[in-house]
């Protein structure tokens, strides 16, 4: 390999970095000027965990590392960017890994500049791919290390395959650091899911411009990444919807458009990533250019992940195009549609293939090929319309246009918009019999439906009118080339300068903007709380179920089209699939669908053992006959309750029975006992039968019913299941709810979710009735604990407080431990960033705040803790009307 | 195919774009170094055609990365492209 450290710096660029090494305070000052931008978009990314802490730590050091290397000469800029990347490399993944990192890097590099011919090093390069192939899908183990495969095949899986064909048509200049450079660029390490940087751009571009001025770009672009980041999260947090809730035309409206937003977190990324290298001096052209306000299918194509589009159009359209035309027998346009409709299959392919590489699966799902078939099919016959009605071309810029054809533009662009999100929808549908359920239901329309579709439309419609014209202007070469123009044309523009620098700090300022000053607070605290929930990156309740119910079911692909569960699921660690394995738990094939085996245990996937008593309980040994002075609490749950991931001493029922039992210093009670009925998975209906079947036979003196944010949910989904899978349902009210709504095993199950979610209420207060008044009969204390979980609480309680209203309709004394984990991060309590279950510092923390609440609750200390009542009236006492103590 | 000089190529390629893609304009205006796909006068597919249409005309055979815009941008690259192909 070439040594390339006498030409780093070409163009206009080494004029202008030489010129500024020998210049004053006038070069000086707009170095400094870009310089506070990228500290405050520093700040900002740290303020709001854009891609959680590694990533802000990478952010610093591309700050300290960006002003250290615009002083460099540039014979040391690309070796000094190289260690930035590698340190990155050590900071995110450690030195033992980052050292792994790069040395099979190095070898795959390597191997593409040995000294033999160019098909034996394709074919070396081959045999190390697929010993990574073995490593990532874990035929071979890679103990420790496994953690690389993912980054290296992000790195590497697409950018050498652009590297060997640039190398094979001479297509960019080669050299040991530049090669170094461009497979190990710094953000990668944090962003899996990375652009397809071209070789040849990325040489062409670097420092083709006056350094500030691409400096200037990288910062806009990177507050550009980080705003649609921000609006990603409002998107993902409040407006997305679950396909069961759509229920009219709106509703579909608002689902599709929401889906196609999601997609922000992809343009937002990908800015931020183009935007740090930047500041590097690689002036690479966008990535995404107003993806939203595309006016044909192939102006789609172009806009949307350009440097996608270019890799295919460079490896797969051209080449088979030539391929084709240059045979006897096949047309021009036979051969156009051809290269369009493999260019599309490599598309999908590709992307399982990416796909592979960053989770260790396959993806193979229905409406990912029915997507990119649609796609394919219609940019082939959109090709095929522009060339035989050839689009209008002006060499004159942005000249010879009227209000007709702005208008023209508008509705093509409303049209584009429309088709795009009802594809994306199906992109995004789990299943098309899903995405057919979501459609059936759009024969309603509800007074507002038709405004709200309006109004976004007109709002696009004008937008793509009124941006047309730079629109038409623009292109990917061309943004690929304008730094060489425009470095030829002018010098340092200070207004130019001055005026993308105003807009990044403007940015700035808005999201900077403290939540609690009293302009935001006293005007809304609902505006106040909405910001306030921007600044963490959390699951919204939708994919916080999903990644639940993939704890105790195979959700293949569940993350398939879900930025949020996919960066998720990347993270996680190869058999972290976070399931139970053993004997102690089992199916039961009804209602509760599994249940705990006496005398049994099972592993968790952190290898915790869960031991099941001889009674059945995830708790100690206890006798089914209450010994005589004894107070039992029995308690129903899920699996927080039940102790997820901890040792059965660790978790909170037994860290509040052991409090109760050494600091009971009245004689009433000789003890206390406080016995774990919970079982992963069980929602309220759940709750009850174990209440009927199980508990009673226990004869305790309290019930803790523990109630989380999916009560309502639950409800629904254990419904349907139960439904669909022909299961009988346990109660005759929910037998006559179903009925009512027509839901039978044949509902598809998005319809059916959609039909009872508006019952939820009434068959959550029907279950809460039952509960409170066969404790009642029994002398059993009914209490309602509200346990949140760690970092995965809905930003706003709406449906939680509705959960409170019916435990006290229902009787039931309430304690709510909302605060148990204020005041600590939410790392330290809960498994893992993919697993929101307590830790055991977490059970800790609710064990103390159960204490806190039961010594504050006037009636249950009064009961439980004080001395007021002898053992043997205590069920007398609860039989009485319960002063209900209301949440604050 | 008879000897054809740069000038010839040169003509023959700008006749071709001007009557294919921009009819109606000013013959002046579109020079030996008017960047074409960069300013988004030729798209992907138009410069698929304008290749056809070289190796058509010139007898020449091209590779599919000739279709970059480093050969593609300008009338005068295009002839440089064409004239050392025909050497």
């Amino acid at each position: 390999m070439a040594a390339d450290s006498k030409v780093p710096i070409s163009g206009p660029g080494r004029a202008a970095a030489e010129a500024f090494r020998a210049g004053g305070a006038a070069d000086f000052l707009p170095f400094l000027w870009v310089t506070g931008q990228v500290a405050l978009l520093t700040w900002v990314v740290d303020v709001y965990e854009i891609e959680q802490a590694a990533f802000g730590h990478v952010m610093q050091l591309t700050l300290v590392g960006f002003v250290v290397h615009h002083f460099l000469p540039p014979a040391l800029k690309l070796p000094f960017f190289v260690l930035i990347s590698v340190l990155a490399l050590g900071l995110v993944l450690g030195a033992v890994n980052a050292a792994w990192v790069v040395a099979v890097g190095l070898a795959l590099i390597g191997a593409c500049h040995l000294p033999i011919s160019f098909g034996k090093r394709i074919a070396m390069v081959v045999t190390l791919g697929a010993t990574m192939v073995a490593f990532q899908a874990g035929w071979v183990s890679s103990g420790k290390i496994s953690v690389i495969w993912p980054i290296l095949g992000s790195m590497f899986c697409f950018r050498l395959v652009v590297y060997l064909y640039d190398m094979r048509t001479q297509g960019g200049a080669f050299g040991f650091w530049r090669s170094l450079a461009y497979f190990f660029m710094s953000p990668n390490v944090c962003f899996l899911l990375f652009p397809v940087v071209d070789y040849k751009t990325f040489c062409k571009t670097y420092y083709n411009d006056e350094p500030v001025r691409v400096y200037q770009s990288g910062a806009t672009w990177i507050s550009r990444g980080v705003v649609q980041l921000v609006l990603y999260r409002f998107v993902y947090q409040f407006l997305v919807m679950d396909p069961s809730e759509v229920a009219s035309a709106g509703d579909l409206f608002r689902y599709m458009v929401t889906t196609l937003l999601l997609y922000l977190k992809v343009s937002g990324t990908f800015h931020v990533i183009v935007g740090m290298l930047h500041l590097f001096g690689f002036n690479l052209p966008e990535t995404h250019h107003r993806w939203l306000l595309a006016s044909s299918f192939v102006d789609y194509w172009q806009r949307i992940n350009i440097y996608w589009k270019e890799f295919m159009a460079k490896l797969v359209f051209y080449p088979v195009n030539f391929r084709l035309s240059q045979r006897e027998g096949i047309s021009e346009k036979g051969a156009l549609v051809l290269s369009v409709g493999i260019s599309f299959f490599f598309t999908w392919l590709l992307h399982s293939y990416q796909w592979f590489w960053i989770r260790g699966t396959y993806l193979l799902a229905a409406p990912d090929m029915a997507f990119w078939g649609i796609l394919g099919l219609l940019l082939a016959v959109n090709m095929l319309w522009q060339q035989k009605f050839v689009r209008k071309r002006s060499l004159k810029k942005g000249g010879g246009w009227s209000w007709k054809s702005d208008l023209s533009l508008g509705l093509r662009t409303v049209l584009t918009f429309m088709a795009i999100c009802v594809l994306w929808s199906l992109w995004g549908a789990e299943s098309i019999g899903e995405w057919l359920a979501m459609w059936a239901q759009a024969v309603r329309v509800e007074p507002g439906d038709v405004g709200l579709i309006g109004g976004v439309l007109l709002a696009v419609g004008l937008a793509g009118a009124m941006l047309g014209r730079s629109q038409r202007e623009w292109t990917y070469q061309g943004a690929a080339g304008k730094g060489v123009a425009k470095a030829a044309a002018t010098g340092l523009n200070w207004r130019q300068l001055g005026w993308a620098g105003a807009g990044v700090l403007a940015s700035c300022a808005v999201l900077m903007t403290p939540v609690k000053t009293r302009l935001v607070y006293h005007a809304s605290p609902q505006v106040a709380s909405v910001l306030k929930s921007l600044r963490t990156s959390r699951l919204n309740v939708r994919d916080a179920a999903i990644l639940e119910h993939g704890y105790y079911e195979d959700l293949t692909h569940a993350e398939r089209f879900n930025p949020q569960l996919f960066e998720l699921y990347s993270k996680m660690p190869a058999g972290m699939d976070v399931r139970i394995k053993g004997e102690g738990i089992r199916p039961t094939h009804d209602f509760r669908r599994r249940e705990l085996v006496p005398a049994q245990s099972a592993v968790f996937s952190n290898g915790i053992e869960l031991k099941v008593s001889a009674h059945g309980l995830r708790d100690r040994e206890y006798d089914l006959h209450k010994p005589a002075g004894t107070l039992r609490i029995a308690v129903v749950g899920a699996s927080e309750v039940m102790g997820w991931g901890v040792e059965n001493h660790e978790t909170f029922e037994n860290l509040l029975e052991d409090w109760l039992n050494t600091h009971n210093t009245t004689d009433r009670y000789s003890r206390y006992e406080v016995m774990n009925f919970a079982v992963s998975g069980y929602g309220a209906i759940e709750k009850l039968i174990v209440l009927e079947q199980r508990v009673l036979d226990f004869d305790p003196d309290v019930l803790f019913y523990m109630a989380n944010k999916k009560e309502y949910q639950l409800v629904i989904d254990r419904i349907v299941e139960a439904v669909r899978a022909g299961v009988s349902l346990p109660y005759d009210f929910l037998e006559t709810i179903t009925a009512e709504e027509g839901i039978d095993r044949d509902t598809h199950k998005v319809l059916a979710k959609g039909r009872l979610r508006p019952r939820a209420p009434e068959m959550l207060g029907l279950v809460y009735n039952r509960v409170a008044s066969l404790c009642r009969d029994r002398g059993i204390q009914p209490v309602w604990v509200y346990v949140p979980q760690p970092g995965a609480e809905p930003p706003n309680r709406r449906d939680i407080n509705k959960f409170f209203g019916h435990a006290e309709e229902a009787g039931f004394d309430i304690l709510d431990l909302s605060d148990a984990f204020a005041g600590a991060s939410t790392d330290e309590l809960r498994m893992a960033e993919w697993d929101s279950h307590p830790n055991v510092a977490g059970h800790r923390a609710l064990a103390e705040c159960l204490k806190r609440k039961l010594q504050e609750h006037p009636r249950l200390s009064h009961l439980l803790l004080g001395d007021g009542v002898p053992i043997d009236r205590v069920g007398q006492v609860f039989k009485e009307p319960s002063r209900v103590q209301t949440k604050e | 195919m008879a000897t054809v000089t740069e000038a010839e190529v040169s003509r023959a390629i700008k006749e071709y774009i001007l009557e294919e893609f921009l009819p109606g304009e000013n013959p002046e205006e579109l020079t030996e170094d008017t960047p074409l796909v960069t300013s988004g006068v030729l798209d992907s597919v138009a410069t698929l055609k304008v290749s056809m249409f070289l190796q058509k005309k010139f007898g020449i055979k091209l590779a599919a990365h000739e279709t970059d815009v480093e050969f593609m941008n300008t009338i005068g690259s295009m002839t440089k492209l064409v004239c050392d192909k025909l050497k």
